[in-house]
């Protein structure tokens, strides 16, 4: 299982500078957020994305064009949702469920996982929700 | 930046057809803010659709937008031949090009009259 001791060295790798593999980034997020219950993420400032797991505190980590790379998240899960048959989710914001295999888990066995979504993707308000079902 | 004659990459920002006539005519308007809103849009954002769809396909963020938006014409997407040079500038979120003051998005306007780009139907 992903540690959430693993977050600030998953963002300063792989979420900040100019080549992101978002797919990645949030596989590796989802495996957190499994081991932490829920994930809530937002912005904490134009240039931080603050991270808050179930039971811990709030980490806020610097993210250059931090409004822009956490919309692409929030882009990236409610996608997810639609690939996973809610065609009629808004990529705007909305609320769904999705499936997805946990990245490097040993006890995930190939098995896929269910997460609840809910997110905010616009100008004015950007925030995302994942709980595990 | 002299960008004549270089290769380009193709964009498709989905949208609904009163903004893609609005975009297609003056380019990107950072300073838009949707009816209501209080936020300016900052930024242009468009998809390659010649790579796979991450974070969602311009024809679904255009049927998005105009069920959020229903008195602009419904859904329509932007297409528009974008210089490399001038993506180069911008962060590369695999598939989805971002264009912000100061990563593409002045040299975007400066090209946006001489670019190629046309209004397609989803």
């Amino acid at each position: 299982m992903i540690s959430t001791c693993e977050l600030p060295q998953l963002i300063q790798t792989q979420l900040v500078g100019k080549k992101v593999d978002l797919v990645a980034v949030v596989d590796q997020l989802l495996g957190m957020a499994h081991a932490a219950g829920e994930l809530r993420c937002q912005l904490a400032s134009d240039e931080a994305i603050r991270f808050e797991f179930r039971g811990e505190e709030p980490v806020d980590i610097p993210v250059d064009l931090a409004k822009g790379k956490l919309r692409a998240m929030c882009a990236r899960l409610g996608w997810l949702c639609h690939e996973s048959g809610q065609t009629d989710i808004s990529l705007y914001g909305d609320e769904g469920t999705f499936r997805r295999n946990l990245p490097s888990d040993e006890t995930a066995n190939g098995s896929s996982f269910s997460w609840r979504l809910k997110f905010m993707n616009t100008p004015g308000e950007q925030y995302f929700i994942i709980t595990v079902q | 930046m002299s960008t004549e004659n270089e290769p380009t990459v193709r964009l498709w920002h989905g949208t609904t057809r009163r903004r893609a006539d609005a975009i297609l005519k003056n380019g990107p308007d950072p300073y838009f803010r949707e009816p209501g809103g209080l936020t300016l849009t900052e930024a242009f954002s468009a998809a390659r659709p010649d790579l796979p769809a991450t974070m969602g396909l311009p024809a679904t963020y255009a049927e998005g937008k105009a069920r959020l938006f229903p008195n602009e014409g419904g859904p329509a997407i932007l297409e528009v031949e974008v210089p490399e040079s001038i993506c180069r500038l911008t962060n590369d979120m695999g598939g989805d090009v971002r264009f912000v003051f100061g990563h593409g998005l002045k040299e975007l306007l400066k090209a946006w009259p001489s670019l190629t780009k046309r209004i397609l139907e989803p």
